[in-house]
């Protein structure tokens, strides 16, 4: 069973504005699934689609087994909104208790300090959230989020008014997360947090998903710039390289030793290994260059990484 | 839906609605008895205390008709609209609970809260003019009548109050309310009119349509009637003009308040069913 399965769901909003269009996503249970894309993509309605904010203009949906319209969908389901605010007159406790109620558990005043504590919060409990920065409100959404021990946790931006301690903390929280087995859908724009720690990724665009697939693949998949370190390479050897691979340089140390820069698939590199060897090459280093997630997110929509 | 229920209750508690609303309606009730124990009942006119009775009587329902009114816009006024707008709302729906349950939950809570209010104002009123100038405003049925009509006035406001809230902003939500609720009023005052002085249909139509429109007016005439009519004491329903009830309307009017409430509610589920959050 998939934790979310989405079947061309689609969001046509009144004036014809298309947020989504027919987007089909599958996230795996237990894993940390991200969601890019630049502004007004369409990835906050289709979170609020998946928790039933928004209604859909047409496909379907099933979180955690259950048809996204249905209630029981949303008993195992946390949620932090992008914008959002809890009643400024209560305690951080009685928001828990509140959604405590709203989700049906049993949630004691030890558990609910237990769960303050786990993202910072820390004896805060008593104090009303019209006292909380806007830095603890989004610590306090995320313990709301959390109430109940959800399987699937949708966090919308979780880290967009937290300080770097915060955000590591958060990261730390997310991994916690996944080791005890709940699925986290993260949305967020600090594609460095998503890095860190994200399983999978979609990018969406205009609506429409661009790709979806691990994020090892998405910055280590398909053909990209290797540098080859080696000795004993002679003209014709890299004369006969270069006819395999037109787009390959080479730089000489002067000293026996060249730089080869190859742009090739990680499945190619046997291949070329073998070539170089057979000819009498040593082969001391081959590396990938790395590149960012926010370069990859950058060539996927069609801007110039540099 | 209890809990939303009983969130909206608490809410009302902490933000200090019910003791600035309990403060200021004692305040009222405590002037209009400073009021009427100063102006005092002139001896020995006949029948003047019972005139004196029904026109301070009058005086203070048409003030509960007015403040019930209000109370209720302003209580219901930023019920959805509001917590749309700050988000609190977009935290409670993904909760396993229906929307026709948070729209449930707010309308008993908070028109318990509204019917708290009309209760205490009305039989406030009444016991102190009763206080100070007998038993003028008929037997006990009448007044038990009266006070449903009140409270049924208040629910009306209230349920219309919710039902903009789902589907306009607060300002503008509350602004067509107040106005509806006045443009009845000043309906009901033409179609009163109209029976006290031309026997154009005219009258009756606008009275009657304004009255459709929002039953307010009409509800708040059939209680001055229940009080202050002809079997209660000839002629002093008369003696109020527009702002009478020379024509009340029969207990279709209840009815049709109630239905109207329960309409009201049920666009309300649909209205905030269907939006986009």
């Amino acid at each position: 069973m998939k934790a979310i399965q989405t079947l061309g769901l689609t969001k046509v909003y009144p004036g014809g504005r298309k947020a989504c269009e027919a987007i089909h996503l599958s996230v795996n249970q237990g894993e940390i699934f991200g969601l890019l894309g630049p502004n007004g993509a369409g990835k906050s309605t289709l979170i609020k689609m998946l928790v039933g904010l928004v209604n859909p203009s047409a496909g379907s949906a099933r979180v955690l087994g259950f048809p996204f319209t249905e209630l029981a969908a949303r008993r195992q389901l946390g949620y932090l909104p992008e914008l959002f605010r809890y009643p400024p007159w209560l305690k951080a406790q009685e928001v828990l208790a509140f959604h405590a109620r709203l989700a049906g558990v049993e949630q004691s005043p030890d558990e609910r300090t237990a769960l303050l504590d786990r993202v910072g919060l820390h004896g805060r409990g008593s104090e009303r959230v019209r006292s909380f920065s806007k830095g603890l409100q989004q610590r306090l959404g995320l313990a709301v989020a959390l109430v109940g021990e959800p399987a699937l946790v949708l966090l919308d931006e979780p880290t967009s008014a937290l300080d770097p301690i915060g955000r590591y903390e958060v990261s730390l929280l997310l991994q916690e997360l996944r080791a005890q087995g709940t699925t986290v859908f993260l949305n967020s724009h600090l594609l460095s947090d998503v890095e860190k720690v994200c399983d999978s990724v979609a990018l969406i665009d205009g609506g429409r998903v661009l790709y979806q697939g691990s994020l090892k693949d998405a910055l280590y998949g398909g053909a990209r710039h290797h540098r080859v370190q080696v000795e004993n390479l002679t003209e014709t050897t890299w004369s006969t390289l270069h006819q395999s691979y037109p787009a390959a340089t080479v730089q000489w140390d002067g000293k026996g030793g060249a730089e080869i820069s190859v742009r090739i698939a990680r499945t190619g590199l046997p291949g070329l290994i073998a070539q170089l060897v057979a000819a009498g090459v040593r082969v001391y280093e081959v590396a990938p260059d790395h590149s960012s997630l926010e370069e990859w997110f950058l060539s996927r929509l069609g801007k110039d990484p540099q | 839906m209890l809990t939303i229920m009983h969130q909206s209750l608490v809410e009302t508690m902490r933000k200090r609605l019910l003791v600035a609303a309990g403060g200021l309606t004692g305040l009222f009730l405590l002037l209009f008895f400073l009021f009427l124990r100063w102006v005092g009942t002139p001896a020995n006119i006949p029948g003047y205390t019972y005139i004196a009775g029904l026109t301070y009587l009058y005086l203070g329902l048409f003030a509960a008709y007015v403040m019930i009114a209000l109370f209720s816009v302003l209580i219901f006024v930023a019920t959805i609209s509001a917590e749309i707008d700050d988000g609190t709302l977009l935290a409670v729906l993904p909760r396993p609970i229906r929307r026709s349950h948070v729209i449930l939950g707010k309308w008993i809570g908070l028109s318990l809260v509204a019917m708290a209010y009309a209760t205490i104002l009305f039989f406030g009123i009444v016991f102190i003019d009763q206080a100070q100038y007998g038993a003028v405003a008929g037997n006990t049925a009448n007044l038990l009548a009266a006070y449903g009509d009140f409270l049924l006035e208040g629910l009306v406001v209230a349920t219309v109050t919710l039902l903009g809230s789902t589907l306009t902003s607060t300002m503008a939500n509350g602004i067509i309310v107040s106005s509806a609720v006045l443009i009845a009023f000043l309906g009901g005052a033409l179609e009163q009119l109209g029976a006290l002085t031309n026997p154009s249909p005219a009258f009756t139509v606008i009275g009657w349509v304004t009255g459709l429109l929002i039953p307010t007016d009409a509800l708040y005439r059939r209680a001055l009637f229940q009080l202050l009519g002809n079997h209660v004491y000839p002629g002093a329903i008369i003696g109020a003009g527009p702002f009478g009830a020379v024509r009340p309307p029969g207990e279709g009017m209840v009815f049709y308040g109630i239905l109207y409430i329960a309409g009201m509610l049920m666009l309300a589920i649909w209205s905030f069913g269907v939006r986009d959050l």
